[in-house]
């Protein structure tokens, strides 16, 4: 059992190693930027999932990861844990330096984070790398208000930005969460 | 069979770049799929590795038994370097050997801290290639390593390989050119379109074929397998015709495919 946990903290020091030095700009900008308290945060957590798993699917970097002896789960699970794990403790960094006020909203930021890691991995995974898309959703998450009110008295619910009912949007991003991990994982028609 | 293929079909888009294949490979020998451009090798390879998932049959793999895989034209992440991946296979392959990654590296001149993305094509190559070379993995797949070598470094590369195959690892190299293994393949699979046309050790398959002149008229006793350049090459264990090389072995049997 020590040996198995070992081996895997190893394994995922591995994949650390290769996402922190390979995109070490990318990844340091987004830690900054996440420390930003307030409503930007979730664009950045947008920009961060995307820049995960996804990328490296819709950029064919993951031939470099799968001819390591890394199985396609782990390569999910590392990539979703890596990409919290800087939403975490920037936000925590950031609300100790300048938002001590109020309490850091962390199920907020993870169901939101959910909900588009897994629709940009199934997009990358199903139609290319431009995030065209998801970024529709979200611009359309955001101004549906305006927009279509009647709809947004249902869509606010479940909503990864608003969250009106959050075990509702829990619920509904750890199913898009679920979706992404067995089109990745199970998927035969590979796009790299 | 240490690895192996069972009516492995591989569906990229329309086209069946894998066509109902099987093939295994065994440990201690040098394995060479050879094929032109598009023929399936790649596609062979990565299914091995395990990169890709076939859509129909299966790959088997002895149980525990762990793959180092070389590709073509490595996709690396920009930002890395040298010793970042040394230090990846370090933890990934518990026996790598990082006193012969550093000797091998040297042998072709890349700087042990360079950027990965910096180097040339056959430094590239060569960094791929001692990766999996240091690994010390059951299995090692080699994907075109020759492609972009210089004479030189392309016999220490075969000489490696053929090390590794004596000390009873799996090896599997991937080439458009036979003639580079002439003298160090044990077994020889080769593609066409996606099919696999011919599988076999090499001693066999030298001692079972001979070439006839092409005008030459030939006895319906013997297995006709496809024309090469002027001759045909015929399937005969009886001391006629010409010898044939693997080289000659390989064309006909891809010829013959084609006609």
């Amino acid at each position: 059992m020590d040996f198995f946990i070992f081996s895997l903290f190893r394994r995922f020091e591995a994949f650390l190693i290769c996402e922190t030095s390979g995109r070490r700009r990318i990844n340091t900008f987004l830690f900054f930027a996440l420390m930003i308290p307030g409503p930007l945060k979730f664009l950045f957590i947008f920009a961060l999932s995307s820049r995960l798993l996804p990328a490296i699917v819709s950029e064919k970097k993951i031939r470099f990861f799968l001819s390591l002896p890394f199985s396609r789960t782990e390569l999910f699970i590392y990539s979703f844990i890596f990409g919290f794990s800087i939403i975490f403790s920037a936000t925590s960094i950031g609300w100790a330096l300048f938002d001590r006020g109020s309490s850091p909203e962390f199920l907020k930021y993870f169901i939101f984070y959910a909900f588009y890691f897994g629709i940009t991995l199934i997009y990358a995974l199903k139609i290319g790398p431009m995030m065209i898309l998801p970024m529709l959703l979200l611009l359309f998450d955001l101004v549906s208000s305006f927009i279509v009110p009647e709809f947004f008295a249902v869509s606010s619910q479940f909503s990864p930005i608003y969250q009106q009912n959050q075990p509702l949007a829990l619920a509904v991003s750890l199913a898009l969460l679920a979706i992404s991990y067995v089109m990745f994982v199970f998927g035969r028609r590979e796009k790299w | 069979m240490v690895i192996s293929l069972e009516n492995v079909t591989k569906i990229f888009g329309k086209a069946r770049v894998i066509d109902n294949v099987s093939v295994g490979f065994n440990s201690g020998e040098l394995s060479v799929v050879v094929g032109d451009h598009g023929a399936g090798k790649s596609s062979l390879l990565r299914l091995l590795a395990g990169e890709l998932k076939p859509d129909s049959g299966k790959v088997v793999v002895k149980t525990g038994d762990l793959r180092g895989f070389a590709y073509e034209n490595s996709n690396f992440f920009p930002g890395l370097k040298t010793a970042d991946l040394c230090t990846v296979w370090t933890l990934l392959y518990r026996g790598f050997d990082i006193k012969k990654f550093r000797s091998l590296l040297s042998e072709a001149g890349v700087a042990e801290n360079s950027r990965i993305s910096h180097l040339s094509d056959s430094m590239k190559s060569w960094f791929g290639s001692s990766l999996v070379l240091a690994s010390n993995a059951d299995i090692m797949i080699f994907d075109e390593p020759l492609q972009y070598l210089n004479s030189e470094i392309k016999a220490r590369f075969i000489q490696l390989v053929e090390n590794e195959a004596k000390e009873g690892k799996t090896v599997i190299v991937s080439s458009n050119e036979i003639a580079d293994f002439e003298h160090s393949a044990n077994f020889v699979a080769a593609f066409h379109n996606g099919s696999l046309v011919l599988a076999g050790q090499t001693e066999k398959l030298l001692s079972s074929h001979r070439l006839f002149p092409g005008a030459s008229t030939i006895s319906p006793d013997f297995k006709v397998i496809g024309p090469v350049l002027n001759e045909r090459l015929i399937e005969t264990e009886d001391n006629i015709g010409r010898k044939a090389t693997l080289k000659d072995i390989v064309s006909g049997y891809i010829n013959g495919s084609s006609s």
